[in-house]
């Protein structure tokens, strides 16, 4: 099959074919490219740069909580703490906007507040809707998920109440 | 993520989903089913697309990364030889393979990210007006706006 046949609307939809170059073209190509993004970054955006770490932090959660492992450090705070030093705001204001106590704020981010549904929701508003409930609630059933099957003294308190079991065999 | 299935009336969305390409793909990702020789980029990262309900590659892509310049190059993407042309069953490989580059991308590199790629001249234009990529002397990229319109469009976007 020859792709130059076939019509380039029809190519770039399904292939990226690469030009030949030698090793010196490729070098000076690079060469061209940094100078050009040099110049672009300097006319960047604060908010385009604002979106650009919103995003990451995004993709950094989502692909957290699609993961079969638990990461003890990336808990709820790991990623609101994240979350607020992107904005380069103090906890103080983040938690005026919020509509909550300071001191909720520094506990929620100190891991000795387990969250609620409320943070959850209003987190989802304060980003604009670009992270969603969803995402922080999903962190925090990860960190449940992970105490319930890893507490052994829980575990086994809880087994001592169960009085029968269903009878299995294989 | 979801390709469009050309093969029903009126096509449909159907879902697809991108992994690595693991040791048993490779045997399968030969010259005569995608059309390059992908042998000289065993050592690249390489990921595949297949719909969500099959194991079967639809397409494949080999990219390399240089963190000093926060920038994933795409070397190669292809889809699978019975869907090239006017009447392939299924449109948005590439779109969804580039879209996942530049995830990739801004995962690692927050808003310094970058996609870049060289292909063929005759086909620039094209690249440019599909994927909104920028010109930069013999390369496209893909940096900012441009990046992030194009993971909402080929990645986060459910129809």
């Amino acid at each position: 099959m020859n792709l130059d046949e076939i019509a380039p609307e029809e190519v770039v939809d399904g292939f990226m074919v690469p030009a030949k170059m030698t090793l010196e073209q490729k070098r000076r190509a690079d060469g061209q490219l940094a100078r050009i993004r040099q110049e672009r970054f300097a006319n960047r955006s604060e908010p385009e740069k604002v979106y650009g770490q919103l995003l990451q932090l995004k993709i950094q959660m989502e692909d957290y909580i699609q993961q079969d492992t638990f990461d003890p450090k990336k808990n709820f705070a790991y990623f609101l703490k994240s979350y607020i030093e992107l904005q380069h705001k103090k906890k103080a204001e983040v938690a005026l906007e919020l509509d909550i106590h300071k001191t909720k704020l520094s506990q929620l981010l100190s891991g000795n507040r387990a969250p609620s549904e409320d943070i959850f929701i209003r987190l989802e508003f304060h980003s604009n809707r670009f992270i969603s409930a969803r995402h922080w609630f999903r962190l925090l059933v990860k960190q449940q998920e992970n105490y319930m099957m890893t507490n052994t003294s829980l575990r086994n308190k809880e087994k001592k109440h169960v009085k029968g079991h269903v009878a299995i065999e294989f | 993520m979801y390709l469009l299935n050309r093969g029903v009336d009126p096509p449909a969305p159907v879902k697809a989903i991108i992994e690595p390409i693991t040791l048993s793909d490779l045997p399968k990702l030969t010259k005569k089913a995608f059309l390059f020789n992908w042998k000289d980029l065993v050592e690249t990262q390489l990921w595949k697309l297949r719909l969500a309900d099959s194991k079967e590659m639809l397409g494949a892509m080999s990219l390399t990364d240089y963190p000093h310049e926060y920038r994933i190059e795409i070397n190669l993407i292809a889809s699978r030889r019975d869907n090239v042309g006017a009447d392939k069953q299924y449109d948005r490989i590439a779109g969804c393979l580039i879209g996942w580059a530049c995830r990739l991308a801004v995962k690692q590199y927050g808003y310094l990210a970058c996609v870049s790629l060289r292909p063929k001249t005759r086909l620039v234009n094209h690249y440019q007006a599909k994927y909104g990529m920028l010109l930069a002397g013999q390369q496209l990229f893909l940096e900012g706006t441009p990046l992030y319109h194009l993971i909402q469009t080929y990645i986060d976007y459910e129809p």
